[in-house]
């Protein structure tokens, strides 16, 4: 005997474990008291009162003798006696103490048990005796030394055999107590006791009604153990909703569910599966089952004899042969006619999605939560049919399948598939194929051919093109209205959207014609189909979007677009380059421009009053360092008045929503002549219209130059001027005059200005876009070490700087947190570094040439030109950054140099500044 | 159905008379001879896995019970919480530790008392108090139990001529237990005859478990608790001898039992 290393023996079927070889009884310890500790008493539920002692019971049953309790129930408990006169074994019901006390009961007690003990049958637990002892109400009835149904269950499981073979003795006990008029109300497992050879036989009859029973009072329902008297699971609908109006026909149905457990284990709750899943069973045991489960008690058998004669007609007649055919199953959606009429139907078409499975004399249809057999001798109808097309434009087909069940004819449609993605078309090829083994598998059933379904179309499919229109062509056209209005607002996400509902609306629209083709022509599958409609559905609209946001990217990356860039600057009276480059910007009417016309007075005068308030602009917008954004709208303005040539106006006013002009030619007739405005739209508007317009203009800028007078004092010679212009109206000063060369530098850089103006999100000024030059300037040059670009953006600047009788701006602006200050010599000078830089020889020369005119040749060389200034807001006094380099390095410079220039920090103390530093990027703030 | 209140058809436990008399009454004595003689070989068990040959362990077994149920010992019992399981295998601790201080005395020359400076000496088994200890005691102990019960069941069927019958129905002791058709056929019954046999010797050898565990417990006390116990006790593993061994150095005292 040795504990520690047990000998190889059996190895536990339950637990796996190994069993030693002196293991008591060869059995598996630990399994065996596990079996002891879930076995529970007689198989009943526990009571919550505690039993009438056996002492208790023996002194009110004198004449038997008290073996012990036998069992505890909801409506009592048993002991098992022995009578004192013939040794005879009985089962002693007591009912709970309390009732007995209630004389209503104890009269309904007696009247029931008078009627049960007139039942004689093998099968039913007979009533010996019953009456009032010791303060009990009694039954003294047979002894069943055995086990309960429940108690079976748990000994082993009972096989389909087994279990049909109950059915007969239970019904022929439940038909003759029904023929007595009485019956169970209370069938289950635990009231249904197998003796010792396994003969059952039925307990409790009526007992029941004693406790729930339609006269009784309220409180009989409840027993003294505190358990609702009947077991829901078994109980018939009707015995829950209307007690009062039981039949027999809810024994049946109670003696369905216990059919059921006892073949599958589990309860039918729900929707659930027939008995033929669970278990190998002949599948027209399902439909016996199934029917005594009927909701409607009509649908049920109509007695337990039928019962009987079903089951043992299944015995009778074999079986069908199932391997006749082999079955087929495949994946199938669900749906039918009245689920595609309910809300939820027209959200999504399928009722169910499971698998079909054909067999040779069924048609079988299951999902994870139901389970439908359809035999084929009971299918009515059978037809091809189509989903609506306003869920499914594309046509998808059933099969709509009608049979007969437990009375009711149903339709369902069953589309089988071979996958959830397949396309339309393949899916209504297996359809088909399904529709066709159907008919097959009845003809070989030997069964008469299923007449086709009168075709039902459902409601709303003959609307299939309105239909189509709604899922294809209205996300088309919406797509198309979000396109335009994207493109319009320079919105790439509207763009994005429009590309999406776009390529849905194709998809769907290629997918139904598809369809629709396939269909006529009889094709069978496109293995293409699928990829067409992936393509056209998710590529394109990718596609574009990623086109859309590409192009958004670039143009996002390009600061300033190019702006026209004269080959060299042209004298005050010289051919320019304007008319040659209004291709690009404007092209005159050829009427107009041949025509100069008379004068127009008040036209010109308001166009000399706006070219004689821009310096003054610039003046008040150099002292604030930015034009505040009501004004800088306003933009530029210029004439040439003793031609009564082309007159430029750039501006507009977007706060006030008024039309942004670009220019035209001032032509003195009253008649209506064409107006460019920058939206690209050419209105016709008279003279006068103009005049007003641009006086309109001239007004509300006058307005608000008084405005930035009230600000603060203006500096004197600008005060001087705006008196004079305020009070005189339009003289303009001499030396105001711009030349066309001008004009067109004017117009170069307007263009910029314009563009700004006319998106107001990002309204930029002459100052801002220089702010922006000087960043280009700092990105191209420090980082990508190319110039070019910067020089680029500086042409507008040079090309106005460079038109004589320019008043000697200053422009200042704000850039990283510092408030920057350029002369026009340093925008010279700065145009001159980076064309040196970036080996531009035409820029470098215009950049020296205007050098040269702002700083006469006979400045010494050895002199420094401030490039820049760079300070912090309101700390100009403090601290002041110079950028500045020699004169004689700008002279000198030529293409592919490389100018230092140089950093001097000046402040009060150091006035002069400290030693200078030398700056990689002197036109931007460190980062 | 197990009743909280005293019920005068459930005569006193084995152990609670041996508890109620402290051990004095006859009846006492002889109820705890019973006991005794039921659990003899959970002891046996106990001291062979401690290593001890066959012979040895029978010996020190006999000389325990000898011991045990000579002296007045169970007196020190707390009549109110202890389970015969626990009493044996404390009093089992106790007694295998006199006998080894009496030996060392011996060894050292007699007579003179001396304090052990150490529990366990390399060339003695240690019988100390540890866990693993109880489990293995406790463990053999369930087995036991188990043997019993069968035994009074197999006693009942072959009472009534039906041995056959009791063996073909122990397997499904354990659960399920394979064929129930063939089975029924193999005892010529019906699938439902067999059920209600079934269900009938299971409900047996209940009662019989719960009647042998009922017997070394208190009055009044639960024997499913202990049940549960010893479920738990047969679950887990088995401690092996090389843990035991090591397990040397663990407090030397009473311990309760579960």
């Amino acid at each position: 005997m040795n504990v520690e290393s047990p000998r190889p023996g059996r190895v536990c079927p339950h637990c796996a474990a190994a069993i030693p070889a002196d293991a008591p009884g060869q059995l598996c310890a630990r399994c065996v008291l596990n079996a002891v500790a879930t076995e529970t008493d007689a198989g009943t539920t526990s009571a919550r009162q505690a039993p009438p002692s056996l002492a208790d019971v023996a002194a009110a049953f004198p004449g038997f003798e008290v073996m012990g309790l036998a069992g505890v129930g909801g409506m009592g408990f048993v002991y098992r006696v022995r009578s004192r006169a013939d040794g005879r074994e009985s089962a002693l019901k007591l009912l709970p103490a309390a009732l007995a006390a209630e004389p209503a009961f104890v009269e309904r007690f007696e009247r029931e048990a008078r009627t049960l003990a007139r039942l004689q049958h093998p099968n039913i637990v007979a009533v010996h005796g019953f009456g009032r002892a010791g303060g009990f109400c009694y039954l003294l009835m047979e002894f069943v030394e055995g086990a309960n149904l429940r108690q079976a269950m748990r000994s082993a499981r009972f096989s389909p055999a087994e279990t049909l073979a109950l059915v007969p003795q239970l019904c022929d006990a439940l038909q003759y107590a029904h023929s007595q008029g009485i019956l169970h109300r209370d069938i289950k497992p635990e009231n249904i006791l197998l003796d010792a050879r396994g003969v059952p036989k039925i307990a409790d009859f009526g007992i029941a009604k004693l406790f729930g029973g339609p006269e009784s009072p309220d409180h009989f329902t409840l027993t003294q153990t505190g358990q609702r008297v009947g077991t829901p699971h078994y109980m018939a609908p009707e015995q829950i909703e209307r007690p009062g109006s039981v039949d027999h026909r809810a024994d049946i149905y109670s003696l369905g569910v216990v059919l059921y457990e006892l073949l599958t284990g589990e309860l039918p709750l729900g929707r659930f599966p027939a008995p033929s899943v669970k278990a190998a069973l002949d599948a027209r045991i399902d439909e016996i089952v199934f029917r005594a489960l009927s909701k409607e008690r009509e649908l049920r058998q109509q007695s337990a004899r039928q019962v009987r004669h079903e089951v043992e007609s299944l015995e009778s007649s074999p079986p069908l042969p199932k391997a006749a055919s082999p079955s087929r199953s495949v994946d199938c959606y669900l749906s039918s006619p009245s689920h595609l009429r309910s809300v939820w139907g027209s959200i999504n078409i399928y009722s169910d999605r499971g698998s079909l499975r054909l067999e040779s004399d069924r048609l079988v249809f299951v999902s994870s939560d139901q389970t439908r057999v359809i035999l084929l001798s009971r299918i009515t109808g059978l037809s091809v049919g189509e989903y609506p097309r306003f869920m499914k434009p594309t046509g998808l087909e059933y099969i709509a399948v009608r049979y007969t069940s437990e009375g009711q004819e149903h339709t369902i449609y069953l589309t089988p598939h071979h996958s959830r993605w397949a396309p339309t078309w393949d899916t209504n090829v297996v359809v088909r194929e399904w529709e066709q083994l159907l008919r097959e598998a009845i003809a070989a059933a030997g069964l008469p051919q299923v007449p086709a379904l009168p075709a039902t179309r459902v409601a709303g499919a003959r609307w299939d093109f309105l239909q189509l229109g709604i899922i294809a062509w209205v996300p088309g056209l919406a797509a198309l209205v979000m396109l335009f209005v994207g493109l319009s607002n320079h919105n790439p996400f509207l763009v994005v959207a429009a590309a999406l509902v776009g390529g849905f609306s194709a998809a769907m629209g290629f997918a139904a014609w598809m369809a629709r083709s396939k269909k006529r022509s009889g094709a069978v599958t496109s293995a293409r189909g699928p990829w067409l409609f992936l393509l056209l559905g998710v590529g394109a609209p990718l596609a574009l979007a990623l086109f859309v946001l590409a192009t958004r990217v670039m143009t996002q990356h390009s600061p300033l677009p190019p702006p026209p860039v004269p080959t060299s600057i042209t004298e005050p009276g010289q051919a320019n380059s304007f008319e040659s480059r209004t291709t690009w910007a404007y092209s005159p009417p050829p009427a107009l421009s041949a025509n100069p016309g008379r004068h127009a007075p008040r036209a010109t005068d308001a166009v000399q009053a706006l070219a004689n308030l821009f310096p003054l602009l610039q003046e008040a917008s150099n002292r604030v360092g930015c034009l505040p954004p009501s004004l800088h709208t306003f933009g530029l303005a210029a004439a040439h008045p003793s031609s009564h040539r082309p007159f430029v106006y750039l501006g507009g006013n977007p706060n006030r929503q008024s039309p942004v002009l670009a220019f035209t030619q001032a032509t003195p007739d009253a008649g209506p002549q064409d107006v460019l405005l920058v939206d690209g739209s050419v209105q016709p508007m008279s003279s006068n219209e103009l005049a007003l317009y641009l006086q309109t203009e001239f007004l509300w800028a006058q307005n608000q130059v008084r405005n930035l007078r009230a600000d603060g004092p203006l500096p004197l010679e600008l005060e001087g001027s705006l008196s004079a212009w305020a009070t005189q109206g339009v003289p303009l000063p001499p030396g105001m005059v711009l030349s066309p060369a001008a004009a067109s530098a004017l117009q170069g850089w307007g263009v910029t200005v314009v563009m700004d103006v006319s998106s107001p999100q990002q309204c930029r000024v002459a100052h801002g876009s220089l702010a922006q030059v000087f960043w280009t300037a700092t990105d191209e040059v420090s980082r990508k070490g190319k110039p070019a670009l910067a020089v680029e953006a500086l042409q507008p600047f040079l090309t106005f700087l460079a038109a004589p009788g320019t008043v000697p701006v200053r422009f200042e602006f704000m850039l990283g947190g510092h408030s920057h200050r350029v002369s026009r010599e340093g925008l010279a000078g700065i145009a001159v570094v980076l064309a040196a830089h970036a080996g531009d020889p035409t820029r470098l020369q215009l950049g020296q040439q205007l050098l040269d005119r702002f700083i006469a040749p006979e400045v010494d060389s050895a002199r420094d030109v401030t490039l820049f200034e760079r300070f912090k807001p309101g700390e100009e006094r403090n601290q002041t950054e110079v950028v500045q380099i020699r004169l004689g390095e700008l002279r000198r410079a030529r293409p592919s140099y490389f100018l230092r220039p140089q950093l001097v920090r000046k402040s009060p103390e150091n006035p002069e500044g400290g030693p200078p530093e030398s700056v990689p990027t002197p036109w931007m703030p460190r980062r | 159905m197990e009743d909280s209140t005293p019920s005068p058809f459930f005569a006193p436990t084995r152990w609670s008379l041996v508890l109620r008399a402290r051990g004095t009454s006859p009846e006492a004595r002889s109820a705890l001879s019973d006991l005794c003689g039921g659990y003899w070989n959970p002891v046996f068990r106990h001291l062979r896995g401690h290593g001890m040959d066959d012979d040895a362990a029978r010996e020190l077994t006999q000389a325990f019970f000898a011991h045990l149920l000579s002296g007045d010992r169970i007196g020190q019992v707390d009549p109110e919480r202890g389970k015969f399981r626990s009493y044996l295998l404390v009093a089992l601790r106790r007694f295998l530790k006199d006998r080894r201080l009496a030996e060392s005395r011996l060894r050292r020359g007699g007579g003179a008392v001396h304090e052990p400076l150490e529990l366990g000496s390399p060339d003695e088994p240690a019988f100390q108090d540890s866990r693993s200890d109880t489990a293995r005691f406790d463990h053999g102990w369930a087995l036991t139990v188990i043997e019993r019960s069968l035994n009074a069941v197999a006693a009942d069927y072959a009472g009534s001529g039906r041995t056959g019958l009791f063996e073909q129905l122990k397997p499904w002791l354990e659960g399920h237990a394979g064929d129930a058709v063939r089975a029924a056929q193999a005892l010529g019954l019906s699938e439902g005859a067999l059920k209600v046999a079934i269900h009938r010797v299971r409900r047996r050898f209940r009662e019989a478990v719960l009647h042998e565990i009922r017997q070394t417990l208190p009055d009044h006390e639960d024997p499913t608790i202990e049940l549960q116990y010893l479920i738990e006790v047969l679950s887990s593993a088995l401690p092996t001898r090389a843990g035991a061994d090591g397990d040397v150095g663990g407090a030397d005292g009473d311990v309760g039992g579960a």
